[in-house]
């Protein structure tokens, strides 16, 4: 027969199990709204791919800079005119300038960075630099 | 705020508490942030969604429910794992109760840079009148 044992450092372990678990779930989704613009970000060996939500947004609008392992996005959403005569009923969507900014794993080479935007979504291609890749090593027999 | 507009407001609510019927496909539905202005020929609706092409925005009127619905683009890198997610793909969806004062037939709907702009003119009818008053010699 088996019999869970529920010894003080388990019982611990399963408690930090269940405080991870709840972090994940909350902190996982910034959630819209929390931090603007939510953000994607994707690797593989030869670079990363970073996109972000930022609805009706003039691309002139948007700054991208790379620094090293560091990428900034920052602009400014602007304000639909409102004249005298209109009421707002709601507001839900924000406006305002905003700014972000990621550390890669890796380095970039800034100088092939590209960046598009597309259906209120900016999508950054950022190849890692040639000196941050890893350099495969073979192992030689004696 | 007049009668009418108590009553859609009214009728939002009420749009809460009765959930919309699931969708099939297994998406997370997100309910898109939106500005809604009045002037005094049109109410103007203005909705965030994207990653959403023109091409995958519905907007139907049944009754006097007006639906709109967005698909997003399939949001993946190919090659690439994910190491951040800050949002996650899906479908916005949210449904306003029209008045009698819009006029349905001219509803008017574009989409750019992943926002939607609904223009929803209303009735003449129901476009306030000035009445001028003579004055009697």
């Amino acid at each position: 027969m088996f019999w869970p044992e529920f010894s003080e450092s388990n019982s611990l372990s399963e408690l930090r199990r269940i405080q991870n678990e709840v972090n994940r779930l909350f902190g996982e989704y910034e959630g819209a709204g929390e931090s603007f613009p939510a953000v994607n970000i994707w690797t593989n060996k030869d670079g990363a791919v970073l996109k972000a939500e930022i609805p009706g947004v003039d691309p002139a609008d948007i700054a991208v800079s790379v620094q090293d392992e560091q990428v900034d996005i920052s602009g400014e959403r602007k304000q639909d005119p409102v004249s005298d005569e209109m009421v707002c009923h709601r507001a839900e969507r924000g406006f305002g300038k905003f700014a972000r900014s990621f550390t890669l794993p890796f380095a970039v080479e800034k100088d092939k960075v590209s960046a598009g935007y597309k259906n209120g979504v900016l999508m950054v291609t950022l190849p890692r630099a040639e000196a941050a890749k890893p350099k495969q090593i073979k192992v030689l027999a004696e | 705020m007049n009668v009418e507009d108590k009553k859609a407001v009214q009728a939002e609510r009420k749009e809460g508490v009765q959930r919309m019927a699931e969708m099939t496909r297994d998406l997370p539905v997100f309910v898109p942030a939106t500005d809604i202005c009045e002037s005094k020929d049109a109410i103007e609706v203005v909705c965030d969604m994207p990653g959403v092409p023109e091409t995958q925005v519905d907007v139907s009127l049944e009754d006097n429910v007006l639906t709109i619905t967005g698909c997003q683009a399939a949001d993946e890198a190919e090659g690439y794992d994910l190491v951040h997610r800050g949002y996650r793909e899906g479908m916005f969806r949210r449904a306003f109760t029209l008045t009698d004062e819009i006029d349905r037939g001219r509803i008017r709907a574009r989409m750019a840079q992943g926002v939607l702009r609904l223009i929803l003119p209303k009735a003449e009818k129901s476009k306030p009148r000035k009445i001028a008053v003579e004055a009697e010699k």
